[in-house]
């Protein structure tokens, strides 16, 4: 009975607690956002005021971003059909350069990380092809594929794999000992202990050199874009350029932007949910 | 039992690659890869017009290293690297101190940065082109715009991860904001922003060299085109080469330089 009464107590206090909690984060998000908007007016007076031709006010911009990209109709979640044609080239590319990266930079990762004699053997090589400026591959792709889509999805796959093989060997490498040698005293079988012990106790960092990747991707997939191609998001700023559109730059620049943020928007909710184990650290807060 | 370990622990943080192991296992591992380059031009898996075997690349090298223009280009995009690292180290993290030392400033100023750096500065290669013609102006300032962010990032943790005693400390010998800044919050943000530059000179080389493949008129970038274009890729691959040992290079003397300027931090 007691129980029953604290517990109804509880629920009943609890409550608008979590309501002014929620009101009170939306108006701290909220409130950060007065330095973005006072940068945001202070461009906005300056295309006005220097009336530049390269730097228009971002109002019109945004208004230009609404003409170009949105607009459609109901069924096509109100994007244009530009936007479908262009945005699915360029995200398709990308999911094909950088889900090969994946899995392949988590699969030699986990060797090179397990085998001493393996590391020792490619270590310095992946580290080296880790160091090369990755746009400097450019040209090379070009030469392998000619301008076709498949060289874009091999610049973004060169460009990305080597960030995630570093750090799943780095992971893999450090996962706790202890914990392989309970799973050997508990006779697992090899592949449950890669499945089940290594890669989930190396998921903190392989996770980290995949939101990294996820960077480097999609500055690959753009400026494959530009250099060589005949449709996607970067040919539209290089068809824009030459014809003098500038303010279509500007909203592709936009859009750009967007996709980028809602890409590690959407990688920040699985990485959380995946270690969701991991005690964060207080930095996390930021 | 002792055998049963080792077969489990498998190889130490510290050790895969960074530390040179048995010299011949590492030389082993390039000849592999040198065989399997070399036999993938043998066999006609990829024709010889888009991957040269491994000879006729080493036999190249004279070439490009003799070339006038490239060695004259490197110059040029090391000293774009150069400007932009320092200009944009200096710029970011003084408004990295300055963000973090009122508490107001702090998270508005990460909403800002994380707007800003979602639009890789490549894509606005062209409409630095536009602004700043094809010169040294452009490149720095394009890549200014990539390095920007993650130093000044770096320089905010850095920031948020001093000791709040020694502030207290500070605070307690009622020393002024210039002081503290030098003397208490500097030191303590060091590590992490030397980090921040570390990355932002490796974003600043891929930057510059991406500004002279989409046409700024001097670079190395720009010799490697119109080797391209004169369809010479063995001379292509040769350069490709040639800058991913100078890159290699230049990042391992940056973490050695790093790890002996903030020596007297911990390292866990």
């Amino acid at each position: 009975m007691t129980s029953r009464t604290t517990s109804r107590i509880t629920g009943a206090t609890m409550r608008p607690n979590r309501a002014a909690i929620a009101l009170r984060r939306t108006a701290s998000g909220v409130g950060n956002l007065w330095l973005l908007a006072l940068v945001l007016v202070l461009w906005e007076i300056y295309g006005r005021v220097s009336g530049s031709l390269f730097v228009p006010p971002i109002s019109r911009i945004l208004q230009n971003f609404g003409d170009v990209w949105l607009g459609g109709p109901a069924s096509h979640l109100f994007l244009s059909d530009l936007f479908w044609s262009e945005v699915t080239t360029s995200l398709s590319r990308f999911a094909r350069g950088w889900g090969l990266a994946v899995v392949v930079g988590i699969g030699c990762g986990v060797v090179l990380g397990r085998s001493r004699v393996i590391a020792q053997m490619y270590g310095p090589v992946v580290r080296f092809f880790a160091a090369i400026p990755n746009t400097v591959l450019l040209p090379i792709a070009v030469q392998i594929f000619g301008v076709a889509s498949n060289m874009n999805v091999f610049l973004i796959f060169l460009g990305s794999v080597w960030v995630v093989m570093i750090n799943t060997a780095d992971g893999v490498a450090g996962v706790d000992p202890m914990w392989l040698r309970s799973a050997r005293s508990l006779r697992v079988p090899r592949w449950v202990l890669y499945l089940r012990v290594i890669v989930p106790a190396a998921a903190p960092q392989i996770l980290a050199g995949l939101r990294v990747s996820l960077g480097i991707g999609l500055i690959l997939m753009v400026i494959s874009e530009l250099y060589a191609t005949t449709e996607g998001l970067g040919f539209q700023i290089v068809v824009a350029q030459s014809s003098f559109r500038y303010l279509d730059m500007w909203s592709a620049f936009v859009l750009i932007g967007l996709i980028g943020i809602v890409l590690n928007l959407a990688f920040g909710r699985i990485e959380t949910r995946l270690l969701r184990w991991q005690r964060r650290s207080g930095l996390d807060a930021l | 039992m002792q055998t049963d370990h080792a077969a489990v622990r498998g190889p130490d943080r510290a050790d895969w690659g960074g530390r040179a192991g048995p010299v011949a296992l590492g030389v082993t591992g390039v000849v592999s890869l040198l065989l399997l380059w070399q036999l993938l031009g043998s066999l006609d898996v990829v024709p010889r017009s888009s991957l040269p075997g491994p000879w006729s690349v080493l036999r190249a090298l004279p070439t490009i290293l003799g070339d006038q223009d490239f060695l004259a280009g490197a110059a040029d995009s090391a000293a774009a690297t150069a400007i932009t690292v320092v200009v944009g180290s200096l710029v970011a993290v003084a408004v990295g101190l300055v963000a973090s030392s009122f508490a107001f400033l702090q998270r508005p100023t990460m909403v800002v940065v994380n707007t800003f750096r979602s639009v890789p500065a490549t894509a606005l290669i062209p409409i630095g082109v536009l602004i700043f013609g094809l010169g040294m102006e452009m490149k720095v300032s394009i890549a200014l715009y990539a390095v920007v962010w993650p130093i000044l990032i770096n320089t905010i943790y850095g920031v948020a991860t001093t000791e709040p005693m020694r502030r207290d400390v500070a605070r307690s010998l009622r020393w002024g904001w210039w002081r503290q800044q030098a003397l208490v919050t500097l030191p303590s943000a060091l590590p992490s922003i030397l980090t921040g530059v570390r990355v932002a000179v490796g974003i600043a080389l891929v930057v510059v060299i991406s500004t002279e493949l989409l046409g700024a008129r001097y670079g190395v970038g720009t010799v490697l085109v119109q080797y391209t274009q004169a369809s010479r890729p063995e001379v292509v691959y040769a350069g490709v080469l040639l800058l991913g040992t100078a890159g290699a290079l230049l990042f391992s003397a940056l973490v050695r330089a790093e790890r002996r300027l903030v020596r007297w931090v911990h390292h866990d």
